[in-house]
């Protein structure tokens, strides 16, 4: 049975600018595969300058892989700039929730308009179906009819990111991409959100492809697990057996890193590489 | 007992109501001004006493009295109507001029940042050299060129704010479009053109207006100062630049009614439009 | 400003005492209105002691470590004591607050980058706090404080600019900035909140370095409670401005008697086991929208009647201070109550 998501040796390079004349490539995506089954959940799990953002943005259409293939249900997708016809297309296939609710919705509409926009695009339908399709989304993702016509500045962190998973629905797709979809929530909020996202994994039969760094965040959602480094995958599996028997040094140290009662903050032993760290920025 | 009985009594709790700012005071009693100003402009036959072009050579020059509320000029005309019926052209020569330079600006601002790159610099060096010219010159050079009355120095008026409103909508698209719901548009498969009208502009939509009511008292003040000069609008029109033109030789006479008057009337709604302007300006600001 | 301490305060009681709280209140400017965002805090801390002060969006922890450098907006609004050394630092005038900021106590924020002036050299960044110093003395000083903090290559980086340091490093400068001047307290807001779990791991290993050390104290903020309990001695938890709980960190780890620290503790997802998240309902909530009763109220699995209408007392459970009514016949029962769930 082909999996859902099948991707092939992506392979993205950056041109960096070296002073003036010159420039040299980063490699930001070392030739990665992996697969996504249909209702699976896979977890790209990784620190900043690893790949794993690059990689949620090429998957979803924003960027174009240098090389590399990546098939949908057995069809490879045709190379980037789309027609709008594909690109509306594929938007009912793979979609995206970002990190920051924020800006992620449009601060000038409101929810129900937002969710109204996404279906008059792609099914037409008559107004009825349309505010019937609203109130389903709504529901599934926690929101009720005092949300509908509320702006996201007027919502706390939790009911925006509702919104944005609801505006992702609203398109129907099969494959969701999670970008640290949970970072910028209180622990609170953060666990109604994966429980959310759990249930509707199992109710609507959506797969995922979760980036985060955030490791026990990972364990929750996910069944499989790719630890990115540089761009490179050190580690693939399934994430029960990644997380409790590391194979890789690098896992490891991200697992040893992570607070808990006893434990003592330790010097990174070896000298931290992490692809960008010749760029100052995080880490 | 269930907690969601709790829930529907807690206070505050699942309760995210709309962030209540004070209302802006000073852009409310400006921009009551500004309705009072248009009102009376669009209404001048109905409340103005008498005709702006009757003629009374027996009340020549008069102060404020019961018949003349602001007196009378050199040719014994009703001020106050004068300055009624000037309002309809002093008004509308700045709002033709904030129509087209505002919708002109706006263009070029959201197409620059939404296309980028090459296309962007190149509407910013043409901005460039529109920005070099002096907007009063501009004017003067198409009123020579086209003629007096109101027609030239509007068009030439409109052609020489454009680049000061598409500078400032394009710096705030710029900024809007580089956000994630921008990217978003294109992650949920709309077109372009939808992405930049119905989400690109409709966020700077604030930012459009606080401009163009800058730009209604800055049109006001240049027209008003070519009708001054002797272009533009002509005399016998009642307009507020030609008042206060006529009015200088009364005001040497120690008559100060009619340049006065139409002199105030400017100021006012310059006044009161710019202030309207910032504070909307400031709003669209604060939200971003 | 009322001097108000009442009852047990949060916090151990050990003499000498560095820092203490005393039921401080702010009120800040939301919206154009005054707004309660800190009410009724009291706390102790002894020199050398660490303390957490964990909590949520809108819990008021990162204006409480505000009001300790007296560094909130000029229209703030503060009722409540802050003493430092037994001194109040909002009675302090120029001059002596000035010292205080610079020497006594040591300041390090969660975002480098927004803190640090980018027009300034690393050098003189570290060294803005020993300015009266002779400039050969201030070099050897930056140079030894970059060391210190594990920053090799030290003499180059004296010559570097912000921009040119990951938020790792400058972290470090950071740190090595605030206790250059010798501070006997140091105020740690959210500093590795921005930064990967590796690199926050070697920040926090400098950190406790420097504590140890220098016999610092240490207020430490988070959202955190993981690493708060694994890098503090005391841990006081924060919910709508107020504290709901102040006790020993593996205590609190262990049994927590507050509702809100044992929901925070199920509700953090572990990467050694797989659990059904308990999530609290409702979202977090600041002081000024929280009812007349107990600010948690509104989201308790526990609440009664009494919770909605009287706010509870702070009340010494043992080694716990706890704002509960019903602490004492919860005690114990809310972490399997929370399994049960």
């Amino acid at each position: 049975m082909t999996a859902l998501l099948e991707v092939e040796d992506l392979h993205k390079v950056f041109r960096v600018p070296d002073g003036k004349r010159a420039s040299h490539g980063l490699v930001a995506v070392d030739r990665l595969s992996f697969d996504v089954p249909a209702g699976g959940s896979l977890a790209i799990v990784g620190e900043s300058g690893s790949g794993k953002t690059t990689t949620a943005r090429i998957i979803a259409g924003l960027e174009a892989p240098s090389s590399g293939l990546i098939r949908i249900d057995g069809e490879t997708r045709k190379p980037l700039p789309w027609a709008r016809s594909e690109r509306a297309r594929y938007a009912r296939q793979v979609q995206m929730v970002y990190q920051d609710p924020s800006t992620s919705l449009d601060p000038s509409q409101t929810i129900e308009s937002s969710l109204d926009e996404v279906l008059r695009c792609h099914f037409g339908r008559n107004r009825a179906a349309r505010n019937r399709r609203i109130s389903e989304l709504l529901d599934q993702c926690g929101l009720d009819d005092r949300h509908r016509r509320r702006r996201p500045r007027s919502l706390s962190g939790g009911e925006r990111q509702r919104a944005a998973i609801a505006r992702a629905l609203a398109a129907a797709p099969r494959i969701v991409i999670l970008d640290e979809a949970v970072s910028a929530l209180d622990v609170s909020i953060q666990a109604q959100i994966l429980n959310l996202l759990a249930s509707l994994r199992s109710a609507l039969g959506l797969s995922y492809v979760f980036i985060s760094h955030d490791l026990g965040v990972v364990r929750q959602v996910s069944d499989e697990c790719i630890v990115m480094l540089g761009g490179v995958a050190v580690e693939t599996g399934r994430t029960d057996d990644v997380l409790t028997e590391p194979k890789a040094d690098y896992t490891r140290q991200l697992l040893d890193a992570i607070p808990r009662p006893g434990w003592t903050p330790k010097p990174r032993t070896s000298p931290g590489h992490t692809a960008g760290s010749g760029q100052p920025g995080r880490g | 007992m269930a907690l969601t009985a709790r829930l529907a009594r807690g206070p505050a709790l699942l309760r995210a109501g709309e962030p209540r700012d004070k209302p802006d005071v000073i852009a409310v009693i400006a921009g009551c001004v500004c309705a009072a100003l248009l009102a009376a402009a669009i209404f001048a036959p109905l409340i103005a006493p008498y005709q702006p072009d009757t003629i009374d050579a027996t009340a020549i020059n008069q102060g404020p009295s019961a018949a003349h509320l602001l007196g009378t000029d050199s040719l014994g005309r009703d001020i106050l109507t004068r300055l009624l019926y000037g309002a309809r052209l002093s008004l509308l020569g700045p709002a033709l001029v904030t129509l087209l330079s505002t919708t002109l600006g706006t263009a070029v601002a959201i197409a620059g940042s939404w296309l980028g790159g090459t296309a962007d610099r190149i509407m910013a060096r043409l901005l460039d050299v529109l920005f070099a010219f002096p907007s009063i010159l501009f004017a003067v050079l198409a009123v020579v060129a086209f003629g007096t009355g109101l027609l030239a120095p509007v068009v030439a008026l409109s052609v020489a704010y454009t680049p000061y409103i598409a500078r400032v909508i394009r710096s705030a698209a710029v900024h809007e479009r580089q956000l994630p719901y921008i990217e978003a548009c294109q992650l949920l498969g709309y077109s372009s053109w939808r992405t930049a009208v119905n989400h690109l502009l409709r966020n700077v939509r604030l930012l459009i207006v606080a401009q163009a009511t800058i730009t209604f008292g800055y049109a006001l003040l240049d027209l008003a100062a070519i009708s001054f000069i002797g272009l533009g609008v002509q005399p016998p029109t009642a307009d507020w630049g030609v008042m206060v033109s006529e009015g200088d030789s009364a005001l040497l006479n120690g008559y100060v009614a009619e340049s006065l008057a139409a002199g105030a009337a400017i100021v006012l709604t310059v006044v009161a439009f710019n202030v309207l302007g910032e504070r909307l300006a400031a709003r669209s600001q604060g939200r971003q | 400003m009322t001097a108000s301490a009442p009852g047990p305060s949060h916090g151990r009681e050990v003499a000498p005492c560095l820092l203490e709280l005393g039921g401080l209140q702010v009120e800040l400017k939301i919206g154009g209105r005054p707004r309660v965002v800190v009410q009724q805090v009291s706390l102790v801390l002894g020199a050398g002691q660490t303390m957490g002060i964990v909590g949520e969006s809108g819990s008021g922890k990162s204006v409480t470590a505000r009001s300790i450098a007296r560094l909130l907006p000029p229209r703030a609004r503060v009722a409540g004591e802050v003493r430092f050394d037994g001194e109040p630092v909002w009675a302090m005038n120029r001059a002596r607050l000035r010292r205080y900021r610079a020497c006594d106590i040591g300041i390090i924020y969660q975002d480098p980058r927004a803190h640090v002036n980018a027009v300034h050299t690393v050098g003189d960044f570290v060294t803005e706090g020993v300015r009266d110093h002779p400039p050969r003395e201030r070099r050897d000083l930056a140079i030894s404080a970059l060391q210190a903090v594990g920053i090799p290559d030290a003499e180059r980086r004296l010559k570097q600019y912000p921009h040119q340091l990951s938020g790792g490093l400058l972290q470090r400068v950071m740190i090595a900035a605030a206790t250059l001047p010798g501070p006997r307290l140091l105020l740690a807001d959210e500093p590795t909140t921005a930064l990967d779990v590796t690199t926050q791991s070697e920040v926090m290993a400098v950190l406790a370095e420097q504590r140890q050390a220098r016999q610092l104290a240490m207020v430490f903020i988070t959202h955190d409670l993981d690493l708060a309990v694994a890098v503090t001695d005391t841990i006081a938890v924060m919910y709508a401005g107020t504290i709901v709980e102040t006790g020993p960190s593996a205590s609190l780890h262990e049994c927590a008697l507050h509702p809100y620290t044992a929901g925070l503790l199920a509700a953090r997802p572990q990467p050694s086991r797989v659990a059904r998240l308990i999530s609290i309902p409702g979202r977090p909530i600041a002081a000024y929208e929280s009812g007349p009763g107990c600010v948690f109220a509104g989201r308790c699995a526990h609440a009664q009647q009494r919770c909605l209408e009287v706010r509870p007392e702070p009340r010494q459970f043992g080694s716990h201070v706890v704002s509960c009514h019903r602490a004492g016949e919860l005690r114990g029962t809310l972490h399997e109550a929370l399994e049960r769930a």
